[in-house]
């Protein structure tokens, strides 16, 4: 309790309140442009953390994220295209709300709605992670191995549509995290006899690469984005209160969504938009007027808000005890984690509790800052979203990636790497190849190489070494998961092609 | 444009191709540095293989929208110039006539240019990319890029 109280009064100081601030403003223009993910905006947003402490760094980002996934409402509900891929459920009845002339109700829905998510996934956070972390060092080398498999696993399951396409890009990702500097030999790896190589490609490197160039590409291939005709706005007020009596209404529908958020958000790679989207059927499956659902319900922005909201804190949780992203811009927030030294598990919430458990409660923070940053400035944002020209969007995201890849290590080989890997990332998007399997492999790559190999050693004696993976009972209950995955991941699609 | 492209075909492909590629590039490593990369390569080349098999025997072509592929490698082609450009030259002397170069290739695809456009482009790209430079380099301490100039 009083790691708690420490941690709390150190976010609540007043330049801490400031960064949450700025956070939330600078990840609701950012998420309410179309085509611009919450991973992007973590990404552009982690150069301007370099010079901050870890906290700061890290509650910035958390801000940031909490006003991604609010700001991808906006456009959802005014323009039918959701700013980023976790507002995709709210389009169903927030536009048509907007096309009926309640654009503001629906906004106003939306902001409760993402407001409550975020706090529900803040506290969930704070409640499970300690033990959760604690039960982590239960697992030896062979089980981190399989649960690095597992959360391969399971992002190659959910995040393409092919399973097999998700294994090959966590494959690819594991073979990219082999270049550099062998982590247990000690040897150079796959270098090419290019000596910049030797030092690995960064993660933050491909982050940026894989998530933002192929990004950009999209739009200069699209050319200037052509949008509906977006809802007036008008002079008319925010409705706060009956906003609130609205999501209250059906509490039902507001506590399952969140819940559905919560059990997602811990797997690995599922994210926001499969989180949203299942909320919302299910919203739609247990309503009494399902017919009404997609022609302006109400029930179904607050199923699909809540639901991506509290996604945010809840992906957090094998990120901070297991060193898994439960999202890819969770991957970003590791990659800052590791940047200022700080190592998921036990020892965050024991040795830096205060850190740890800051960060958590800035997220909280950050939620609630959703309502003034939201209903009041989000008018303006709109706006200014709506004036400002893709081309000159473009070059501006361009310029700002190759100062951040650069500022990382004061290297320009790596903006060359990021460039590359982003052209890379553009042509494999075509072939269905999507970025997160390959980006959660090159994560995953040295928890599972350092399990794998260690497991080898401690198995010499055995006539298979690799058989010291196997025998633990822990292991067997992850690789039994891992099978029942495949088996559920490949066992669909076979059906779907007989029927075809 | 739309084309049909067997996307598992090719992404089997791609993926044999790049463990080849690592697996002729091993060289002489050690037990320690080599059994987690093998054990990787021989996944990849496994579930390449099936992808290759699964593309020959049920592979369904996709459609791939491919309109605008000139603009696509004309962006590529401005962000080498501009990775090139910062090595040698600077970064704010590369980045506003790249910057400007990628504002109205996107722009031109509107309508026609005129004189106004580019003269409010030329003044948008040095504002940002001055603005960013001076961030990174005053405020946030971050050292510049080693070029002969700005």
């Amino acid at each position: 309790m009083e790691i708690l109280i420490a941690a709390a009064a150190a976010v609540l100081q007043p330049h801490m309140l400031v960064i949450i601030l700025l956070g939330v403003t600078a990840g609701l223009f950012v998420g309410a442009l179309p085509g611009l993910t919450a991973t992007m905006a973590l990404a552009l947003m982690l150069p301007f953390t370099f010079s901050l402490e870890a906290l700061e760094g890290l509650v910035a980002l958390g801000a940031v994220y909490m006003g991604t996934i609010y700001g991808g409402a906006f456009t959802a509900i005014l323009i039918n295209t959701p700013g980023t891929p976790s507002s995709i459920a709210t389009t169903f009845d927030g536009h048509p709300m907007a096309k009926q002339g309640r654009a503001l109700e629906a906004i106003s829905v939306a902001t409760i709605a993402s407001v409550i998510g975020g706090v529900v996934g803040v506290a969930f956070l704070l409640i499970a992670a300690p033990p959760l972390a604690q039960l982590a060092l239960r697992f030896g080398p062979a089980e981190m191995f399989w649960v690095a498999i597992l959360g391969l696993t399971l992002i190659g399951s959910l995040a393409t549509g092919s399973l097999l396409k998700g294994l090959l890009g966590g494959a690819i990702g594991l073979l990219i995290g082999t270049i550099g500097i062998s982590p247990v030999g000690g040897e150079s790896r796959f270098t090419f006899g290019w000596p910049p190589l030797q030092g690995g490609i960064s993660l933050i490197v491909a982050l940026i690469g894989l998530f933002v160039i192929p990004e950009l590409l999209l739009m200069i291939r699209r050319g200037h984005a052509t949008l509906e005709t977006p809802a007036d706005l008008g002079r008319s007020r925010f409705q706060f209160g009956a906003a609130l009596r609205t999501v209250l209404a059906k509490p039902g529908n507001l506590i399952r969504s969140c819940a559905i958020g919560q059990v997602i958000a811990i797997i690995p790679g599922a994210g926001g938009s499969i989180t949203s989207l299942v909320a919302y059927n299910e919203a739609k499956r247990w309503s009494k007027s399902p017919e009404t659902f997609g022609k302006g319900n109400p029930e179904g922005v607050v199923a699909s808000e809540s639901s991506n909201n509290v996604m945010v804190a809840g992906s957090m949780v094998p990120l901070l005890t297991l060193g898994i992203p439960g999202a890819p811009p969770d991957a970003i927030i590791l990659g800052v984690m590791l940047l200022h030294g700080l190592r998921p598990g036990l020892d965050l919430f024991t040795q830096t509790g205060v850190l740890a458990n800051g960060f958590i409660i800035s997220m909280g923070l950050a939620a609630l800052m959703l309502i003034p940053v939201g209903l009041l400035g989000g008018r303006l944002i709109y706006k200014t979203i709506l004036r400002t020209p893709h081309y000159y969007l473009v070059p501006t995201i361009l310029i700002i990636t190759i100062l951040g890849t650069y500022a990382l290590r004061n290297n320009i080989i790596d903006v060359a790497l990021m460039l590359g890997l982003g052209v890379v990332g553009f042509v494999i998007r075509g072939l269905g190849l999507g970025a997160a399997p390959i980006v959660l492999g090159l994560i995953l790559g040295t928890i599972a190489e350092q399990g794998y190999v260690q497991s080898i050693l401690g198995g010499m004696a055995l006539d298979f070494p690799q058989m010291r993976l196997f025998v633990n009972p822990l292991s067997q209950v992850l690789i039994a998961i891992i099978v029942l995955v495949i088996g559920w991941a490949a066992w669909p699609q076979n059906l779907r092609r007989k029927k075809d | 444009m739309q084309i049909r492209i067997n996307t598992e075909l090719y992404g089997g492909l791609f993926g044999m191709a790049l463990a080849a590629i690592f697996w002729f590039n091993k060289g002489n490593m050690g037990f320690l540095s080599a059994v987690f990369p093998d054990a990787v390569l021989i996944i990849l080349a496994t579930v390449s293989g099936l992808l290759i098999l699964r593309g020959l025997i049920a592979g369904e072509p996709t459609l791939l929208d491919v309109s605008g592929a000139g603009h696509v490698i004309s962006g590529v082609a401005i962000m080498a110039l501009w990775w090139l450009g910062i090595r040698y030259v600077g970064f704010v002397t590369t980045s506003v006539p790249l910057f400007v170069a990628l504002a109205l290739m996107m722009k031109r695809r509107e309508g026609p240019l005129s004189w106004r456009d580019v003269i409010i482009t030329v003044i948008v790209a040095t504002v940002v990319a001055g603005g960013f430079f001076w961030v990174f380099t005053e405020v946030l301490g971050i050292r510049p890029f080693r070029a002969p100039l700005l």
